[in-house]
């Protein structure tokens, strides 16, 4: 397949929202695009930049409460963007931070409601206690996940079966319905730090064929030696 | 005295002795006993103690070696300092050291090495005189949650005590515990020399926010992770004046480093065998604190060169005919200062195991490999991933296309890096688990060899 242009991947807040390796899931995309020939530009959007052209995948993190109100107002003039890309069929993965803040609202421990973006059909409510650990899930689309989590929000879908996955060992996206993350056309929000992508290559691989209009299967096989025993050991650590 | 303390106490100073016969020193086990018989047993014994300076020692990376330069100066004064210097530095380890070692009244210095989130129970009991906050950086977010987090627990445990603050001026979530703690009562090291650069792939930055408006941080200048000069995007807060700073860090000879520094606007030469842009701050913290308390500038310089690397930092073994140096790594940060250190010399063909271990003292979450900059790394010495982790540092080294050797067991990994090295030289990158693993080992051999 002969490629025009380069593949446009928008890194979202790079400096306020990359925690918990976070960065690793760029890196992952990047690598996996480079090892198959395929070319790729990365534009990382800041706050006050302008609003990214022509792009065909998202990336953004989790991030720190400090660093979440830094890109509170420069998130909002992104919303309707943001929107209308999702509408388009361009794939992105929203982790922890991220994917509350696309949410419908986020209820504060006070009560308040905190607007979100409203892409993801879902809510976000504080919590008392901070859910941490090693976190295994098994989705419909990609099989067994495996991830670290670290959050205090519960977020509840409105949609159970819009569900990334159930969570077989962890906590997920709250403490009552098992569920974890959200697809949402080729959206995806998830709680799994880790980061995701570099033990969980299919998720990798799966977006960047839809940036590039094509089928995992079409994409060229990749040895990937490591990791196998990487996602093993992984499972079997105490959460 | 409380009747349950002297209980608590008592049974500490039992436990202590028990463990003596045993044959044993243990570096928390009487501080439990007695902290299960009275929760406040650390202020009931500092009741009992006379101590005139009282001095601790906190922040993410730095703390130990910190803590055993500025002991070492303290004892060239010719000062006796009692110190929790066997590592343990939660208020139960504190309590032990105080309980193993009864000198106080003059000439005796309490200098303590104290765990960012238990600042405030032990602030609370000691009511230190000095206190000095190295950085603050994302380490084992597992347990503390996030750095500001970690930045309360030290403002909560110093505000209203009338402690001096020896704060690093180039960290703003450190420095801003000067205004955060609402005292003038402050003093700040810091680095000034624009060439010292942070790494390409240096992405370690945890960015504050000004302590007054909310406002953003900005960098003139970084020298690594979140440390550099700055000032908030508003102009309401902006890096504090040094008094103490660094101009210039130099090798001098292979395990000598010269440092130039100005203070009270003289300049001045000193020489350490701690090398590295993160031990100049760790020399400049101590130095500060010694002139503050009253200790010349020629003692201070003079305890700076006798001292040295501290448990697994920097760290020297030789067993077998082969040198093992240990960088301990815990942090993307920590990580990146190795780094610079001594992964950057594209000559160097030591072999270099990455010994990665997720166990609870380590941190579950290894995803701080991702937030390190491996990708800067350059080397012709092999590359071995080991650890209960190895094959997801295997997966990292992949994506920054470093080749490398696989194998978990690490008395195997360290004994296939011996086999490799051309002279007898290798470097070990242990989480601190690993080091534990790897130095019982090496102390074993060690035995056999004598």
């Amino acid at each position: 397949m002969k490629q025009v242009k380069p593949v446009r991947l928008a890194y979202l807040f790079p400096r306020e929202m990359s925690t918990y390796g976070d960065r690793g899931n760029v890196i992952c995309l990047m690598k996996r695009m480079e090892w198959r020939g395929i070319r790729c530009e990365l534009l990382e959007f800041n706050p006050g930049d302008r609003l990214p052209k022509d792009i065909d995948l998202i990336f953004m993190g989790g991030g720190q409460d400090s660093g979440q109100r830094v890109i509170e107002e420069s998130l909002k003039t992104l919303g309707p963007w943001l929107k209308d890309e999702v509408a388009a069929g361009t794939p992105g993965l929203m982790i922890c931070g991220a994917y509350q803040l696309l949410g419908e609202y986020f209820e504060t421990q006070s009560g308040d409601r905190l607007d979100g973006i409203g892409i993801f059909d879902a809510y976000t409510v504080a919590g008392k206690d901070r859910l941490i650990g090693n976190i295994r899930i098994k989705s419909e689309i990609f099989g067994d996940l495996i991830g670290f989590e670290n959050h205090s929000g519960q977020t509840f879908l409105n949609q159970l079966h819009q569900a990334l996955g159930m969570v077989r060992s962890g906590f997920g996206n709250n403490m009552g319905d098992s569920t974890e993350g959200i697809v949402s056309q080729h959206f995806i929000g998830t709680y799994l730090h880790g980061p995701l992508l570099p033990k969980n290559p299919n998720v990798a691989d799966w977006l960047i064929a839809k940036a590039i209009g094509r089928t995992i299967t079409e994409l060229v096989h990749l040895p990937d030696q490591f990791i196998a025993q990487a996602r093993s050991i992984a499972s079997g650590r105490p959460q | 005295m409380r009747l349950k303390s002297r209980v608590g106490i008592l049974g500490g100073y039992a436990a202590s002795t028990m463990m003596r016969l045993l044959g044993r020193r243990s570096t928390a086990l009487p501080g439990y006993v007695a902290e299960r018989f009275d929760p406040e047993a650390l202020q009931q014994i500092m009741r009992q103690r006379n101590y005139q300076t009282r001095i601790v020692v906190t922040g993410t990376n730095g703390k130990t070696t910190t803590t055993h330069i500025l002991k070492t100066i303290l004892e060239t004064e010719g000062l006796k300092v009692v110190s929790n210097s066997s590592g343990s530095n939660l208020s139960r380890g504190i309590l032990t050291s105080l309980i193993h070692d009864r000198r106080q009244g003059d000439g005796v210095v309490l200098l303590l090495e104290v765990d960012e989130a238990s600042m405030p129970v032990v602030c609370k009991a000691v009511r230190p005189t000095q206190a000095i906050v190295l950085n603050l950086f994302r380490d084992q977010l597992d347990r503390y949650g996030e750095v500001t987090t970690t930045q309360s627990y030290i403002s909560r445990a110093l505000k209203n005590l009338p402690t001096q603050l020896i704060l690093n001026a180039d960290d703003p979530w450190t420095a801003m515990l000067g205004e955060m703690c609402d005292t003038d009562d402050v003093v700040y090291f810091g680095l000034d020399n624009k060439q010292w650069k942070a790494l390409d792939h240096d992405w370690a930055a945890d960015l504050p926010v000004s302590p007054k408006t909310g406002a953003g941080i900005i960098y003139s200048h970084r020298y690594f992770g979140h440390l550099g000069v700055y000032k908030a995007s508003d102009g309401s807060y902006v890096r504090p004046k040094l008094d103490l700073a660094i101009k210039e860090i130099s090798k001098s000879t292979h395990d000598q480093t010269e440092i130039t520094y100005s203070m009270l606007k003289k300049q001045q030469k000193l020489i350490t065998h701690l090398s590295g842009i993160y031990n100049a701050y760790n020399v400049a913290a101590a130095l500060l604190t010694s002139v503050e308390i009253n200790i010349s500038q020629k003692v201070a310089v003079e305890g700076i060169e006798k001292a040295r690397a501290a448990f697994g930092r920097q760290e020297t073994i030789s067993a077998y005919g082969i040198d093992y140096q240990f960088y301990l790594i815990k942090n993307p940060t920590g990580f990146n200062q190795v780094i610079q250190e001594v992964c950057l010399d594209v000559t160097d063909t030591r072999p270099i195991v990455f010994a990665i271990n997720d166990n609870f003292a380590d941190g579950r979450d290894v995803s701080w490999l991702w937030d390190s900059a491996i990708e800067d790394i350059q080397t012709t010495g092999i590359c071995i991933a080991s650890g209960v982790r190895a094959y997801d540092m295997a997966l990292r080294l992949q994506y920054a296309g470093i080749a490398c050797e696989v194998i978990p067991n690490i008395s195997q990994a360290i004994a296939r890096a011996a086999e490799l090295s051309i002279d007898n030289r290798i470097r070990v990158l242990p989480t601190y688990t690993a080091l534990l693993e790897i130095r019982k080992k090496l102390a074993l051999k060690l035995e056999h060899q004598q």
